[in-house]
């Protein structure tokens, strides 16, 4: 039997979790390094996995499957292709940096890290599960833990948006559930298997029923990435949780429902995907304007960047939508892009709030004199959010607008206009926080430090690499991508 | 089979009635909780050494009364658990002195009769006389502590309710013998195989057996009485009222509805699916505004029994499968959860949820317990909760209940706001006090128990689900 | 040889990521790598202008994308056009590289400004290299990039912050047309590359469309009208900036856009003559707001403006060679012309044209090379501008447009007035204020001296034959022009610009406040879109989330009902019960509450629905 390398990737934090637990409470330094440790081993073996990957073959990759439940046909079943491989190493990448990033909370360490490693493996095993029953149990996993890290560790209203996370994502995922089961008991024979569901070999689904199963997905998926009009949560969490745990949230929480539209409802639900094309499109195109617009209102910094996130997650359904090879790549890339971009800039508000204990935006202003490098950083974050050549997230905006060109010439010609509000609300960010006369009251705060630095280079590395070469990742995806789009019917531009 | 030949096959309720009298007697001399707790456990262990394990049905027992099958015995089983557990989570709870705890577990041990009587009965005055049994000596524990007010209060009502609801199943139970000329449970399903019957009267006569087990699976409009008796009584017996009469009702109701009078599925299904959805919709909603966790415990339990109710429903052997599995489970996470309350309640002195506070700094260990048991109660995988719900809700989706699984999904995510608004204390809110008490070794072995059962059957349901199949009627 | 042109770029590239990682211990030595990189730049793309005369071509340097199996190379296009625009970039910028080792000799962050001119340098080889659409849109929208902070390079200076923000969203308005352009274009025609624009088969209506779909992005670019409100706000960025980049270079990207895509544009002339009006149109409206303002930036940024839409109206017309011509010629006296002007603020640190007076006494070098370049950008013969004004006038005419002719002319005309006004305002006549002006060190003058070499000379580099009838029109120009400012603003210095002014009052307010384009945008655009942001954010907040809360809320007030349904009518009920009971029987009066008649009651009400509903709905 070969070497488990997916199982250790997802059941490394948890095991580090449990050594933890059994650790005094007092030792925070053996506490911190075992975590770090773990997170750091599973990076490094995600980028084994980088290394030892195929991209040339469409198929699962490091594929294990034993059966655990054979009485109702559950199996655990990890693999990994061209579709989840980028966003595994994306949470790898994150879980690391922002555990390092973590290092400022001080109090109740040990619980801290307990959760944050649970809340690893629950993310990693997502991405990871072939089973649909194990996919939602890894799922659900990951809401308990962030539930309490934002709980525990938040700011002021961190009850209100702690409990409304858990609910409001459970109440969606409760609805996957039943089109899980109704999957389940709609194949024959029965089975919870993704793939054997996708190739049509356990029978062709009726449209009709496809279209309602669609729809619970939908509901589990769609809260999650987050779609208009299910976004409300994503404010409030990510401004009430702690910064390592607002760079998760928004770096790899929000990829799960997009994840699930690749790896399940697309691929499954084929005939449905295609009848709900034009409502994915205009809810696309409502996510970009409108997150855009709400975004440029918002005077608190982290709130502005939640709905950024909207606002980009948007382009993932735009591209989606598409039904194309470049559409879906482009979403898939943009999920990754997202990710570390989105990742980058909590992080650097974390920076600022942790010296400033304020995030209003117009409190600040000239923080570019005492701040050169950290004014710096946030200035590429910046624009590669904004869609700025040359950074990762042109590259992603670009192909999901020009697959969702082929199919919604109208929508996506619109979509475009939010690239100019969303260059307006970030420069204005700029404008505020970093240009201008500086404030009197910051003249003593300290530029970014070592450590800081530390857990935003490698993401600066990753936007301007992907930015210049994107082949260097699309090549990863490429031809799951081409396969999905052959099996579904796309087409194939 | 004749008397002397059933006596065999009855040495597990032998092995439990000896040792109540034992204890009883022993309790004159020995005046000490715990010593006669571990008698107690002695005999159920014992007991359950001599379970007949022979899953083929060794037919019927003292003149068809009993019948000795794999279902019964799968009842009878959780029974001894049950009562395994509540007598160690007793051994801890203070309010119970050492002085009446003879009294306590004879009264506890001829429970455990009555219900393993119960879950083997195939006659319908068997299953009335054992129910009956089992509430009378319900309605003494509840009364236990005889200087408190409230717990008397809720035995009075417990009892007032109680009795009126085996009256009205007593009644439905005439109405059948009016029409087969028998109670014999086989008989009758022979006779309505072959001959037709009148179905108004049936339908009736079944809705009222139905209200009378309703009672004890606290079913609404039949719930009226738990939470004012779960309040008052005393913690352990809650537990136990909360795991194993209820268990026990399903298991009568399977035995009559799903077995003796399954031609008449059609009659009763709609019925029973209104009170299903109403039971858990009510009885979460009421759950949410609770202020005293036994209070709130109780609500969330008639909600619980909606959702095995959707198993009921759907009738199929999934749904049966589902129906077992998540008594276990629920047996399971109530027992766990009420012994975490007599813990704290051990070193708080309260109920109130709002006293909870920051019991997870104050006792990390025993707060991760509770928390893990209201995760499972709230249905969060990989915890047994979970494993049980996704048992109802494919079993409804496999036989197209979708209005159940709707209003089962719906339900469970309302719950969740209650359940973890006791988390939400524990962990979020600052401590109030720095009170810790030692916890006594019984109570955390029912906890640890408890704690390491729904992990396990939540993981690895396999032997448990293979045991289930097993023991299908 | 062409093949080195790929390397162009490059050095600056290096040279930015030397100066932006290593700038603060670098100090002033980065001025110096900067420098070396860019004039390494240079001498490749002589080299690639010899080997393209020797007939070079274009070639592919890698893959960088693939579009549903339709593969993007970067590629790089050598033709005419490029290696013209790749000489006057690299020896203006060069030129103003050093410039500016003088102008921003004790800028704190000095290291910073070497390492945005070289992304600058860089981003700009590379958009005049590209072979394709998206490779040009990528250095295009880098350049907007170094724009932005060149700009507000002076950050701590709110205008400066401002005007760095506002080029930025305005020209990525333009972008937008030029994205959805590029878009459309590849799903018509499938392909991306230049080379394939002039046989693209696709109709004309929709060829009309893409062409001034991108010809937004070249209108936002070159600041034509009606996006060309960003350009005079850019003269807050340090003055080399704006000679390079605001002059010089960048703004001319849209010109070069617009002549790079040619084969776009002639083969419908439904979008070229669009070109022309908005050319002409700015030209005018520029070249009058320029003849009133006083600050001697804004006026060159006015010119700027002005001379491109006349480059833009040229190529309209269908003029290529002499808006390209000009593209040329302007580079190097629009950008002699700013540094002049820097020179002058260099020394005298103020923007207004009316504190200063007489200084071409005490600026030798400055002076001179001032009045050559305005001598240069009037059209006086022989220098360049006369040439590529010569040719533009001409093709303007030949191809059968007396009116918009007339409008160049004017153009012309008030070209040589402002530039004349400034100078005569500025070096003759005595010092309006106390002013202690001095040479600029010869690290800057010496750039001056070149650029007017240049100046003078680069029209010789394209043979043009002169035509009486323009050499006449041209004269005409010249001498109106000058004649008039020298009447304005050296005889009737005082007296005659104010009568005028107050003879047409209404008209000068408007011309001064720059026909109020600034203000109508922020009451039709800017407003309107950040109360658009409030009331999303509020309707969110109120709506989308009120929606979520009030779930939660209900759900919770149904707790609140039923359990007060408990309370208080059972219970109130429970009361009346207990009362009657008390009054009835001494044994329930023990029970003190009847909570469990009614508890009873309500159970036996529950039971006989269930009959009832098996009486009516069963049988």
């Amino acid at each position: 039997m070969p070497f488990p390398l997916l199982t250790a990737i997802t059941f490394m934090p948890l095991l580090a979790g449990i050594i933890i637990l059994l650790v005094p409470k007092n030792r925070t330094g053996l506490i911190k390094g075992i975590a770090t440790a773990a997170t750091g081993i599973v990076l490094v073996l995600s980028i084994l996995m980088l290394t030892g990957f195929d991209y040339n073959s469409s198929a699962m990759q490091f594929s294990e499957n034993l059966s655990w439940i054979p009485q109702v046909n559950i199996n655990y079943h990890l693999g990994v292709d061209g579709i989840s491989i980028g966003l595994i190493f994306l949470t790898a990448l994150l879980g690391f940096l922002a555990c390092v990033g973590s290092y400022g909370i001080k109090e109740r360490q040990k619980e801290y890290y307990f959760l944050y490693l649970l809340l690893n493996t629950g993310m990693l095993g997502t991405f990871l599960a072939l089973d649909l029953f194990l996919f939602y149990v890894f799922w659900e996993v990951v809401l308990v833990p962030m539930y309490f890290l934002i709980g525990i560790w938040g700011g002021p209203r961190k009850e209100y948006a702690a409990i409304k996370f858990f609910i409001y994502t459970l109440a969606g995922s409760v609805f996957m559930l039943l089109s899980i089961l109704a999957l389940y008991f709609a194949s024959q024979p029965h089975t919870f298997n993704m793939l054997e569901l996708a190739s049509g070999n356990c029978g062709v689904f009726a449209k009709g029923f496809q279209i309602i199963v669609f729809a619970g997905f939908y509901l589990g998926f769609a809260i999650k990435v987050p779609v208009f009009p299910f976004h409300t949560w994503l404010p409030d969490a990510h401004v009430e949780a702690p910064t390592p745990i607002s760079v998760l949230l928004a770096g790899v929480l929000l990829k799960m429902g997009g994840y699930g539209f690749f790896r399940i409802s697309y691929p499954i639900l084929k005939d449905a995907a295609i009848y709900f094309a034009l409502p994915f499109a205009i809810l696309g195109l409502i996510n970009i304007v409108y997150g855009a617009f709400v975004a440029m209102a918002q005077t608190d910094f982290k709130k502005m960047v939640a709905y950024s996130s909207v606002s980009h997650m948007g382009f993932v359904m735009l591209g989606l939508a598409s039904m194309t090879i470049t559409g879906f790549n482009g979403a898939l890339l943009q999920m990754f892009n997202h990710g570390i971009i989105t990742g980058g800039l909590f992080l650097l508000v974390g920076v600022l709030y942790d010296r400033a204990h304020t995030r209003d935006i117009d409190k600040f202003g000239g923080l570019g004199a005492k701040m050169p490098v950290y004014a710096g950083v946030l200035t590429v974050f910046t624009l590669a959010s904004l869609g700025l050549p040359g950074l990762s997230g042109f590259v992603s905006e670009f192909m999901s607008l020009m697959g969702g060109f082929i199919s919604f010439r109208l929508i996506t010609a619109i979509s475009v206009l939010g690239i100019v509000i969303t260059a307006g609300y970030f420069l204005y960010m700029i404008q505020r926080v970093l240009l201008g006369p500086l404030n009197n009251a910051w003249t003593g705060i300290s530029d970014i430090n070592k450590r800081e630095l530390f857990t935003l280079v490698p993401l600066m590395a990753v936007v301007i690499a992907i930015g210049v070469y994107p082949l260097m990742i699309l090549n990863y995806q490429s031809a799951a991508i081409a396969k999905l789009i052959q099996d579904i019917g796309g087409l194939l531009l | 089979m004749s008397v002397s030949a059933s006596i065999g096959y009855f040495l597990p309720e032998l092995i439990l009635a000896g040792a109540a009298i034992a204890v009883l007697i022993a309790g004159l001399f020995i005046r000490n909780k715990a010593v006669l707790g571990a008698l107690c456990l002695a005999a159920i262990i014992l007991s359950i050494c001599n379970m007949p394990h022979s899953f083929q049905a060794t037919g019927p027992l003292f003149s068809n009364m009993l019948i000795n099958d794999s279902f019964s015995e799968f009842f009878k089983e959780i029974t001894l658990l049950v009562m395994g557990l509540v007598i160690l989570i007793s051994i801890g709870y203070k309010p119970l002195d050492d002085e009446s705890a003879g009294e306590y577990y004879f009264l506890l041990m001829s429970a455990a009769v009555a219900m393993m009587l119960a879950a083997a009965s195939d006659n319908l005055i068997m299953i009335y006389i054992s129910l009956e049994a089992i509430s009378l000596i319900s309605y003494i524990l509840t009364a236990f502590l005889k200087h408190n007010r409230s717990s008397s209060e809720a035995a009075l009502k417990y009892f007032l309710f109680g009795t009126l609801s085996t009256g009205v199943m007593l009644y439905g139970i005439s109405f059948i013998y009016g029409l087969f000329g028998t109670t014999d449970l086989s008989a009758i399903s022979s006779a309505l195989l072959s001959s037709g019957v009148n179905g108004l009267a049936a339908s009736v006569s079944l809705i009222l057996i139905f209200a009378g087990l309703s009672f004890k699976c606290a079913l609404i409009p039949f719930h009226m009485w738990v939470p004012d008796t779960y309040q008052g009584a005393p913690t352990p017996i809650t537990a136990f009222l909360s795991a194993g009469p209820k268990a026990i009702g399903f298991a009568i109701l399977i035995r009559i509805f799903l077995k003796n009078f399954f031609p008449m599925f059609p009659d009763w299904v709609d019925i029973v699916q209104a009170v299903s959805i109403i039971t858990m919709t009510a009885g979460n909603i009421l759950a949410i505004n609770q202020e005293d966790i036994k209070r709130m415990l109780g609500y969330s339990s008639i909600a619980q029994a909606g959702y095995i109710l959707i198993g009921f429903v759907v009738g199929t052997s999934l749904g049966i499968q589902a129906v077992m599995y998540y008594i276990i489970a629920y047996v399971l996470m109530n027992i766990g959860a009420f012994g975490c309350v007599i813990l704290v309640f051990n070193s708080i002195k309260s109920d109130c949820i709002e006293e909870y506070s920051g019991l997870s700094r104050r006792e990390p260990a025993l707060a991760f317990c509770l928390t893990v048991f209201l995760l499972s109660l709230a249905g969060i995988p990989p915890l047994a909760g979970f494993f049980g719900k996704f048992m109802v809700f494919a079993a409804a989706i496999q036989s197209k209940y979708y209005m159940l699984a709707i209003a089962g999904v719906i339900n469970s995510v309302l719950a969740v706001f209650y359940y973890v608004k006791v988390i939400k204390f524990m962990y979020l809110n600052d401590p109030r006090t720095s009170v810790k008490e030692p916890k006594p070794f019984p109570a955390k072995l029912a906890i640890i128990i408890a704690l390491i059962g729904i992990l396990v059957i939540g993981l690895f349901p396999v032997p448990f689900i293979n045991w289930i199949g097993n023991s299908l009627l | 040889m062409v093949k080195y042109a790929h390397l162009i770029p490059l050095f600056p590239f290096i040279a930015f990521a030397i100066n932006i990682l290593f700038g603060r211990r670098l100090k002033k030595a980065s001025a110096v790598i900067s420098i070396t990189a860019s004039t390494i730049s240079l001498a490749i793309a002589a080299v690639t202008y010899a080997g393209f005369l020797k007939g070079g071509g274009s070639y592919a340097v890698g893959r960088w994308l693939s579009f549903g199996g339709i593969p993007l190379d970067f590629g790089v296009t050598v033709d005419g056009l490029s290696c013209m625009m790749l000489m006057v970039v690299t020896i203006v910028g060069t030129l103003i590289q050093v410039y500016s080792v003088g102008y921003m000799h004790d800028d704190k962050r000095f290291s910073r400004f070497f390492a945005y001119l070289s992304l600058f340098m860089g981003s700009m080889l590379g958009l005049l290299l590209s072979d394709n659409f998206v490779m040009l849109y990528i250095f295009w929208e880098g350049v907007g990039l170094c724009s932005y902070l060149l700009i507000s390079f002076w950050f701590e200076r709110p205008a400066a912050a401002k005007a760095g923000m506002k080029a930025f969203i305005t020209t990525r308005i333009g972008d937008t047309g030029l994205l959805i352009g590029i878009l459309l274009l590849f799903f018509s025609a499938k392909t991306l590359y230049f080379r394939d624009l002039g046989h693209l088969g696709i109709n004309d209506a929709l060829l009309t469309v893409i062409a001034l779909l991108i010809f937004c992005g070249a209108v936002g670019k070159s600041a034509q009208f009606p996006l060309h409100v960003w350009l005079p706000d850019a003269m807050e960025g340090p003055t080399p900036v704006s000679a390079l980049i605001h002059a010089a270079t960048m703004v001319a990207a849209g010109v070069y856009l617009v002549a790079r895509t040619y084969g776009l544009f002639i083969a419908h002339h439904g979008a070229l003559i669009w070109v022309a009006y908005i050319g002409a149109i700015t030209a005018l409206m520029a070249a009058t707001i320029a003849t009133v303002n006083n600050d001697i930036k804004r006026i060159l940024a006015y010119s700027t403006i002005s001379q491109l839409g006349l480059m833009m109206l040229a190529l309209g017309v269908g003029g290529y060679e002499g808006g390209t011509f000009h593209l040329m010629t302007h580079a190097f006296f629009k950008a002699l012309l700013f540094l002049c002007a820097g020179s002058v603020i260099h020394a005298v640190h103020t923007q207004d044209i009316f504190k200063m007076g007489g200084l071409l006494g005490k600026m030798k070098v400055t002076g001179w090379t001032f009045i050559i370049g305005s001598l240069a950008i009037a059209g006086v013969p022989p220098l360049s501008g006369f040439w590529s004004k010569d040719e533009m006038l001409s093709e303007i005419l030949r191809e059968g447009h007396p009116f918009l002719f007339a409008i160049a002319v004017i153009t012309s005309l008030l070209t040589a007035f402002y530039m004349f006004r400034l100078i005569f305002v500025v070096l003759f006549g005595k010092p309006r204020s106390e002013l202690h002006a001095h040479e600029s060190p010869a690290v800057m003058t010496i750039p001056l001296a070149v650029l007017a070499v240049f100046s003078v000379f680069a029209g010789f580099f394209k043979p043009v034959k002169v035509e009486y009838f323009m050499l006449g029109v041209s004269m005409f120009i010249v001498i109106g022009g000058i004649g008039t400012a020298y009447v304005f603003y050296i005889l009737g210095n005082k007296v005659l610009p104010a009568s005028v002014r107050s003879k047409f009052s209404f008209l000068y307010k408007i011309i001064l406040n720059k026909y109020y384009i600034d203000e109508i945008y922020e009451a039709a655009l800017i407003r309107p879109c950040m109360s658009l942001a409030k009331f999303a954010a509020s309707f969110d907040l109120r709506f989308v989330d009120g929606a979520v809360n009030l779930t939660a809320y209900l759900s919770m007030i149904a707790g609140r009902i039923q359990s007060w349904f408990d309370k208080y009518i059972v219970d109130g009920a429970v009361n009346m019960v207990a009362n009657i009971t008390w009054l009835c029987s001494a044994v329930f009066r023990r029970l003190q509450t009847g909570f469990i008649q009614n508890y009873i009651l309500i159970a036996f009400l529950g039971l006989a629905i269930m009959i009832l509903i098996k009486l009516i709905g069963g049988y």
